[in-house]
């Protein structure tokens, strides 16, 4: 209830900021290279890890990043680059 | 890219495989614990990766937690590479003699470059230079730049300003040469006209002074022709510079003794080749023995550069020619064919367009050779300037 209340509170100071939504809620931020690398910032965990398929949990969701010849370049604490030829970048709550 | 790779090199990183387990969670455990892994690849169960050195050790933990057996695959690094080498201390000993060599030989000068000297002979700079203690191979801490340039501007007065800068073991001297004031071409030192040679003279054009011979007339040599005193009205005398040219015919013997018996010289086409090595400015004669026939000689250096720096290493080859002389006797016409043609050509080259007329010309045969005597009359200008000496 208090996360949900902070993260609410961080997506009103967003807007009255006039900040992309979700920055200040602990959402992760996503860079797109084209379809050929994708940097994720912020913490998050792997959960699938192939050659077709990149599933990652961050705070706020888990991203699936699908493709063909998918590779993890660098995985740090706070952050992960993937690169490959990437189909489709989807969200699941 | 280059500067990332080279970092990995030199702290050392290792290949590894991960088998069985949780390859994801094994990821996740050393993202967490803060070790790097670079170029994570899953194919077939089986977790490929890099990882630096140091952490290799630490992730056994993480495998145990994710189930995995990890297995070396490859090291790569500098540190490693040492370790192999570390008991051949012959090369140790190469290395830091390597590097001892370098020291000691930065200590010394290499090349003396010369900028801006025009016209100036490099050669001389470079003598001057080495009279002032700046050569290739001296020592660079003995170097007064102050001193030197100041050496070196008193040593060639053509130079107006030179400044010696020492960079690493290159010396550069950037100097500028002196714009000499053109010289003045006039003369207002009393004088008078003489006569420089006996003869006849045929045109006078006097532009100052008193002239005192006529067209027509013959003069003796040292004979006064313009007189630079000018006696005034009021009388008092005026001394001038007296200017005149004044073209007299002269007669003028020229002789050629051409001998019977002559040598020709001739050169070996095969040359002895000897080389010296100058190593910081210090010759060594690679040969023994000397050439005492009497030789001609090409020389040629060779110099190694590297980067356009030249090293101070060269090889000074002079290839020497040997002379031999062959005597022969030459018949009497052939000699006078010779005498003959040398007299024209020292006609040509001595009188040139004074010529007026040739005398006849005066053949004596001794048991040696010819003699051949002519005489020439020429036109000349025989005007020469003889101070006035005036006691105050």
């Amino acid at each position: 209830m208090n996360k949900g209340k902070k993260r609410f509170g961080g997506e009103k100071l967003s807007g009255l900021l006039e900040l992309p939504g979700g920055l200040l809620g602990g959402g992760a931020h996503i860079e797109l290279c084209a379809n050929r690398q994708a940097i994720i910032d912020g913490k998050c965990t792997v959960l699938e890890y192939s050659d077709q398929i990149v599933r990652l949990n961050t705070g706020s969701g888990i991203i699936a990043c699908t493709g063909t010849g998918l590779q993890i370049c660098n995985l740090k604490n706070d952050g992960v680059t993937v690169t490959g030829r990437i189909r489709a970048l989807t969200f699941d709550q | 890219m280059f500067m990332l790779l080279l970092y990995r090199y030199i702290t050392a990183y290792v290949k590894f495989r991960g088998m069985g387990g949780f390859p994801e969670r094994f990821l996740n455990l050393c993202a967490r614990s803060g070790i790097e892994i670079w170029d994570p690849r899953i194919s077939d169960g089986v977790l490929y990766g890099c990882m630096r050195a140091a952490d290799y050790k630490k992730c056994r933990k993480n495998a145990k937690k994710a189930g995995m057996r990890l297995k070396l695959q490859k090291k790569r690094g500098l540190i490693f590479v040492v370790n192999r080498y570390k008991k051949r201390y012959g090369l140790l000993a190469g290395g830091a003699a390597f590097f001892a060599l370098l020291f000691f030989l930065s200590g010394f000068v290499w090349n003396v470059n010369i900028v801006g000297a025009g016209s100036l002979d490099n050669n001389r700079i470079l003598s001057a230079l080495k009279n002032a203690g700046v050569y290739e191979g001296c020592r660079r801490d003995n170097i007064d730049q102050k001193d030197a340039r100041l050496k070196l501007l008193m040593e060639l007065p053509e130079l107006s300003w030179a400044a010696i800068n020492i960079e690493n073991s290159i010396v550069t001297v950037d100097c500028r040469q002196t714009t000499q004031p053109p010289a003045s071409t006039e003369n207002y030192e009393p004088c008078n006209i003489v006569a420089a040679k006996d003869g006849r003279i045929v045109s006078i054009k006097t532009y100052e002074g008193t002239t005192a011979v006529r067209v027509g007339e013959a003069v003796t040599k040292g004979q006064l022709l313009v007189s630079g005193t000018v006696d005034l009205t009021n009388g008092s005398t005026l001394f001038k510079h007296a200017r005149s040219e004044i073209y007299a015919e002269i007669t003028r013997t020229l002789d050629v003794f051409v001998p019977f018996v002559q040598t020709a010289e001739f050169t070996d086409e095969k040359p002895i080749h000897r080389r010296v090595l100058s190593l910081f400015g210090l010759e060594i004669p690679l040969f023994l023995g000397e050439i005492k026939q009497p030789y001609t000689s090409e020389k040629s250096i060779w110099q190694p550069e590297i980067g356009g720096v030249r090293l101070p290493l060269k090889i000074t080859t002079a290839a020497f020619y040997k002379i031999h002389s062959n005597s022969f006797t030459i018949d009497k016409q052939t000699a006078l064919a010779q005498a003959q043609q040398q007299m024209d050509a020292l006609c040509s080259e001595q009188l040139g367009n004074t010529l007026l007329e040739k005398g006849p010309a005066d053949i004596q045969t001794t048991e040696k050779g010819v003699k051949y005597i002519q005489q020439f009359i020429c036109k000349e200008n025989i005007a020469k300037e003889e101070k006035i000496l005036i006691n105050p």
